[in-house]
């Protein structure tokens, strides 16, 4: 069996490598260990590994939820451009006359307006034709 | 994976063809082909005209000289060849009004105008080209009330 009391000793010097230190968390959790002379050595070894699991450092837990938060947000702001984008090129209004670049919707509506009622009133309204021959 | 074919679906639906009225003839006119002096041109989508019906709204308008109407004419008769319904007028022999139909779903009928008028010795043509719900009744109707 392996003296393990060398590992004790250098444990507490600060000496130990992680692999060793990892060996030697083993032993003192093992059968083998069960000798009062390795329970100060478990005391403080358990004592270390709760401390350490209960201040474990905040920031390395929340990068997880940090980094999905973050994601959700810019994906809303990218839908949100999008369908921003997505309205305005589905509703606007210009209007070009020579080097003039128009973007005033009331003007341009007036003008929309002049030329579609110039386009109907000359043409033939039939049913209207007949409304007025017939008087329904 | 699925949000990167989402971004790509709403990019697409971002680049929508403004050339709705591509097919006809007079589709050399809006995409300035002809070079004319005096062109005005409107371009209107969506919500500004949803008191006509309409959706869609493209017009040019311009001084015209013998050689530019008669072009226009013949531009303006071969799309009334595959019109579904057509009204047309001539005076003196020269086309001076034509509103054109084309086949489309319920949901967008598709409109070719065509009028010339005499201002100051002049002649000025103007073209439209629109889209949308409203049949041509809906539309007489709509400026008779006004």
């Amino acid at each position: 069996m392996k003296d393990y009391k060398e590992y004790i000793e250098r444990y507490f010097e600060g000496m130990l490598s992680e692999d060793e230190e990892l060996e030697l968390k083993l032993f003192l959790a093992s059968e083998e260990a069960q000798d009062p002379e390795y329970d100060e050595a478990r005391a403080v070894m358990g004592f270390f590994s709760t401390g350490c699991r209960v201040y474990e450092p905040t920031s390395v837990r929340k990068p997880e939820k940090v980094r999905r938060i973050v994601a959700v947000a810019a994906s809303l702001a990218l839908l949100v451009t999008l369908g921003v984008n997505i309205y305005n090129s589905n509703n606007f209004c210009v209007k070009m006359s020579g080097d003039s670049r128009i973007t005033d919707k009331e003007v341009i509506m007036n003008d929309v307006d002049d030329i579609l009622a110039d386009l109907m009133s000359q043409g033939t309204d039939v049913e209207g034709q007949l409304n007025d021959l017939f008087g329904r | 994976m699925k949000k990167y074919l989402l971004v790509v679906s709403l990019v697409l639906l971002v680049i929508a063809p403004a050339r709705a009225q591509k097919g006809l003839q007079t589709d050399s006119l809006f995409s300035k082909a002809v070079p004319i002096s005096g062109y005005e041109e409107s371009l209107v989508k969506g919500a500004p005209l949803r008191d006509y019906n309409l959706s869609y709204f493209r017009s040019v308008r311009f001084p015209a000289d013998k050689v530019i109407l008669q072009q226009v004419s013949s531009w303006i008769m071969k799309d009334a060849d595959i019109a579904t319904s057509k009204d047309i007028q001539e005076e003196d022999g020269r086309l001076v009004y034509a509103l054109l139909q084309f086949d489309g779903d319920k949901s967008k009928k598709r409109y070719l105008g065509y009028q010339v008028r005499s201002s100051g010795g002049k002649d000025y043509v103007t073209v439209v080209y629109m889209e949308g719900r409203a049949s041509v009744k809906d539309l007489h109707s709509f400026f008779k009330k006004r």
